[in-house]
């Protein structure tokens, strides 16, 4: 019983411009388990994914889902379909 | 990263860095772990080789044979996921190591449960006059089975968490 958990860490740390090391270091773990969670290797315990949460200052749903994220570029262009409709 | 502060362990401190000891401590802490495929295997079949000799050659070479397998299974283990050097597992690390224990202890206790089975239908045997059957007898055979049962037990936790660590480290990707 292990579902995988899709995540967008990647796309949080690039947009603060924080490393893999950085991130590890504050939530307390191996750099490593940081690029395993990245990848979808390793899903986390709900502690570890409290704090990834927590160092972004989001809820965690909007970092950890059962179903893939929609990419960047993908929302991007919802957006603007959207500000069109109502423009 | 040399210690800023007090000047006398500044010193000391740089010192240190300068013998390049840290540094080579830092790596082994953050290196990735060796996924063993082979190695176990060659080191568990000379682990059985060293029993089999303790049984049918000698009372004391296999012994040697079995300590042998043993402590190049000791060796192993600080390039193994199960183990690192300089600082504690993180909960990914933990999870992996309890797996891969998990996995070898559960082989073991059946080897051991098949052994007693079969060294116990030997001694029946035995005794019936149905041919001649070993049993561990002497200190040096308690002691190959000892030694046997904890290789056996390492060596399958280091194929299982092998097996269970991604081929490549992620942080070799980008960055």
């Amino acid at each position: 019983m292990s579902a995988r958990i899709y995540n967008r860490i990647a796309v949080f740390r690039a947009e603060v411009g924080m490393t893999r090391k950085a991130l590890a270091e504050k939530v307390g773990v191996n750099p490593q388990t940081i690029g395993f969670l990245e990848r979808g290797d390793y899903n986390p315990s709900l502690e570890l994914a409290l704090r990834v949460s927590q160092v972004f200052k989001v809820p965690v749903e909007l970092l950890f889902s059962f179903t893939p994220f929609p990419s960047v570029a993908a929302t991007l262009l919802g957006q603007e379909s959207d500000n069109a409709l109502q423009g | 990263m040399p210690y800023k502060g007090d000047p006398i362990a500044e010193k000391l401190d740089k010192l240190a860095e300068a013998t390049g000891m840290p540094q080579l401590s830092r790596r082994l802490a953050n290196r990735y772990p060796v996924r063993f495929r082979i190695v176990p295997l060659i080191l568990l079949a000379v682990a059985f080789g060293g029993l089999w000799a303790q049984i049918a050659v000698s009372e004391i070479y296999g012994y040697f044979v079995v300590m042998f397998a043993f402590l190049g299974t000791m060796a192993l283990l600080p390039f193994s996921p199960l183990k690192k050097v300089g600082r504690g597992f993180d909960e990914r690390e933990a999870a992996l190591v309890k797996s891969g224990h998990f996995i070898g202890l559960l082989v073991a206790a059946g080897l051991v449960v098949l052994g007693c089975v079969f060294i116990g239908l030997g001694v029946v045997a035995s005794k019936l006059g149905l041919g001649h059957f070993w049993a561990p007898s002497r200190v040096t055979d308690w002691f190959a089975l000892a030694l046997l049962l904890a290789t056996v037990e390492i060596n399958v936790a280091i194929l299982a968490a092998s097996a269970r660590l991604p081929s490549d480290d992620p942080n070799d990707e980008d960055e």
